[in-house]
């Protein structure tokens, strides 16, 4: 095998580590959110562009360009932000939805999702917005001919981090193992002591702030616009079905499989991008109906 | 002598005095506004050029209503949203016309009006297009109540070939990333047609052409693609993206390089959402077309109006996108043809219209009588990063007249890419 065939394997296994820690940095908020409460958050692509837009406004407000320690900072705070947006929708919407139809709930997300447009349309406006690159990120790595830019480093290494930290405060930690049982039997949880409509207001808080850490992590690679959220969506809704509907490890598991056919697919298939994805999607669940991974909800 | 009664008398006085007022009921009618309708898209990810086409359209009927509007009566535009969905265009445009309304202008989106240029017939109504670019409309698609005073995709494609050839005769080889949506595919053929006529007619020498990369429309994440075209091994590259699919590319292929590897980079015609949006981060040397470069047609009373008005309207933009430009060239065309049939009917507009040259920010315009298509200049501009307050700058320009790339009407039928028929080389599908 030549040089150039491993150069050329390597770099479509990197791109697609690439594409599956964004899907699943996107996926994972919507995956607490529908793994515990069991609602399918609609809205969750507009809180990723409002996450990507206050990105924006902070690196405006800094003078147009930002370093990448202040990046970071500008996506801790628009996590924040989202959070406390959160806390706002919890009291307001998903309180008043949990133990309704989930028809309804779905709607209602779905009103949110279409306020949240409306919102980012009267604020920000609906001209095309750019967040610029830190300098110490904007070139690439090179490594065996394969090209693998520092920010796309950057966005694998935090996708990663993501699962890692989700894994531990879900399996490892006293709160992690209380969210587990409200996720298993919320009557149990909550005859036994547990604080359950708590564990769900922090669930909420945690999606949203996921939402808007994703949204700004990723705001420097490409266009912003209010419809933004709708691309990684579709592969992100794909990821929660096949990874066993909001379990944590199943949408790492799914992100990654169904990614890396996707780009496989596309480099190598010539097939147009995103049919393979959804082939997969079809094929997985002719198999293993219940996804890929089964038991608890996360 | 026969004698009229008191009553006889009565009855006649109020007879002239019920003649006397229905001149006036004629001349209230006269004085009624003029009113079109007007179709953008206000909502939906085409907002943000519909816009700048209401602001570009309102304008041109105020200033139509201050030079004293269209046979003594003002102008009123009437304004609809088509949300870009040809369901939609097509019920809002009936319920323009079921209110009285026959003259119809603007639409962006080519689906949209291709689903309103089917209903024209039967609805007796006149459809004056803006920035709608699918050639159908006027080839296989014609239908004799729209017109369009814009230039088109085979116009700016087939322009932007010979803007290659004008520019850089040295080059010997291009390559393509394009979306995987049938206005882009179709962009794309046309272009590659265009290379293979201008190249030998102007250069010199025939041009080989790369197999394309496609990408697909609306994602996140290019660098799969971007990572094969990385072994496109071209002189040039064409890029068939826009919107915010062509800002996501750029700045995603910045990390790889791409566009570096090649002489020339250019787009089909994104206008100045990249520089604007992309300010110091906008790649070097990318030529893009756009619907009115202002500074081309300085001296253009029109124009230089117009720029000023835009400016003032948009809050200050220095760039005001060509989209604004178009919508108020439709509208002046119309008013123009109006002016001309001194009446609103359908029939009486077409006829008049037909061969009818008309006034614009870019110069005069023609309608052709066989397919009611202008002859519009095509710009193009190139620009890149700069040390100044906007963080990028216009570097040169061109203007392609559109005598220079207008085929010959063949209204009915298909346009032929006969360039590539006579190379051998199927169109892309």
């Amino acid at each position: 095998m030549s040089n150039f065939f491993w150069a050329d394997l390597g770099t479509t296994l990197f791109n697609s580590a690439v594409l599956s820690m964004s899907v699943f940095i996107f996926a994972s908020g919507l995956a607490l959110i529908l793994g515990i409460l069991k609602i399918l958050n609609f809205a969750h692509g507009a809180l990723f562009a409002v996450g990507a837009y206050l990105v924006y406004s902070i690196v405006e407000w800094m003078g147009g360009a930002a370093d990448l320690m202040q990046l970071v900072a500008a996506v801790a705070v628009s996590g924040l932000v989202l959070a406390g947006i959160g806390l706002a929708a919890d009291t307001v919407i998903f309180r008043r939805i949990r133990d309704i139809d989930y028809h309804y709930s779905l709607i209602a997300t779905y009103a949110l999702l279409l306020f949240t447009e409306g919102l980012i349309k009267v604020i920000w406006g609906v001209d095309f917005k750019s967040v610029a690159s830190p300098p110490e990120v904007e070139g690439s790595l090179i490594a065996g001919g394969v090209v693998m830019p520092w920010l796309s480093v950057f966005a694998v290494a935090t996708g990663v981090l993501t699962f890692i930290g989700l894994e531990y405060m879900l399996n490892r930690t006293n709160l992690g193992k209380l969210m587990q049982s409200v996720a298993v039997d919320p009557w149990m949880s909550n005859a036994l002591g547990i604080n359950v409509p708590r564990i769900y207001t922090l669930i909420v808080v945690v999606s949203f702030a996921l939402a808007g850490v994703a949204g700004g992590l990723l705001a420097p690679t490409t266009a912003l616009t209010p419809g933004m959220g709708i691309g990684l969506s579709l592969y992100a809704f794909g990821a929660l079905v096949v990874g066993g509907m909001g379990n944590i490890r199943g949408t790492f598991l799914a992100s990654i499989a169904l990614c890396t056919l996707d780009t496989f697919a596309s480099s190598y298939l010539d097939l147009t991008p995103g049919i393979a994805f959804f082939l997969a999607i079809a094929l997985i669940l002719t198999m293993r109906p219940t996804g890929l991974t089964r038991g608890v909800g996360l | 002598m026969k004698q009229i009664s008191r009553r006889q008398t009565l009855a006649g006085i109020g007879a002239a005095a019920a003649s006397a007022a229905l001149p006036w009921r004629v001349l209230a009618q006269a004085k009624d506004p003029i009113r079109i309708g007007y179709l953008a898209p206000l909502s939906g990810a085409s907002e943000v050029i519909g816009r700048d086409q209401l602001i570009g359209a309102q304008i041109a009927v105020d200033q139509i209503n201050k030079e004293g509007g269209l046979m003594g009566r003002q102008v009123e535009l009437v304004v609809r949203d088509d949300g870009s969905k040809p369901d939609r265009g097509v019920a809002v445009v009936r319920e323009l016309v079921g209110s009285g309304i026959n003259l119809i202008v603007g639409i962006y989106a080519s689906p949209v009006t291709l689903a309103v240029a089917d209903t024209l017939k039967d609805l007796n109504a006149l459809l004056m297009t803006q920035c709608s670019a699918l050639t159908s409309l006027t080839y296989e698609k014609f239908t004799r109540n729209l017109f369009r005073p814009t230039e088109f995709s085979l116009m700016r494609q087939r322009g932007i070939a010979r803007l290659a050839a004008m520019e850089n005769p040295q080059l010997k080889s291009f390559g393509c990333v394009t979306t995987d949506i049938a206005t882009q595919i179709d962009a794309w053929n046309l272009v590659h047609d265009g290379l293979l006529e201008y190249f030998p007619a102007m250069a010199g020498h025939a041009v080989d052409v790369a197999e394309p990369v496609r990408m697909p429309a609306g994602a996140a994440d290019y660098r799969t693609q971007i990572s094969r075209a990385m072994g496109i091994r071209a002189d040039a590259l064409y890029v068939g993206m826009h919107g915010g699919d062509v800002i996501t590319f750029l700045k995603q292929q910045k990390a790889y390089r791409l566009l570096d590897r090649f002489q020339m980079a250019f787009d089909a015609g994104s206008e100045y959402f990249v520089p604007k949006t992309m300010k110091k981060e906008t790649p070097k040397d990318y030529w893009t077309a756009i619907h009115w470069y202002a500074p081309a047609y300085a001296g253009n009373k029109i124009s230089d109006d117009l720029y000023k008005e835009a400016v003032t309207r948009t809050g200050g933009d220095k760039y005001p996108q060509g989209y604004l430009a178009e919508a108020h060239t439709a509208v002046r065309a119309l008013a123009t043809g109006i002016q001309k049939a001194q009446s609103t009917d359908t029939e009486t507009l077409i006829s008049a219209m037909e061969g009818m040259s008309f006034e614009t920010c870019k110069g005069t315009r023609t309608f052709r009588k066989e397919d009611h298509q202008a002859d519009a200049d095509v710009n193009y501009i190139r620009f890149g990063p700069a040390d100044n307050e906007d963080g990028w700058e216009v570097t040169k320009y061109q203007v392609v007249k559109g005598v220079d790339t207008i085929p010959p009407a063949s209204p009915g039928k298909a346009f032929e890419l006969t360039f590539l028929a006579g190379a051998g080389i199927k169109p892309l599908k």
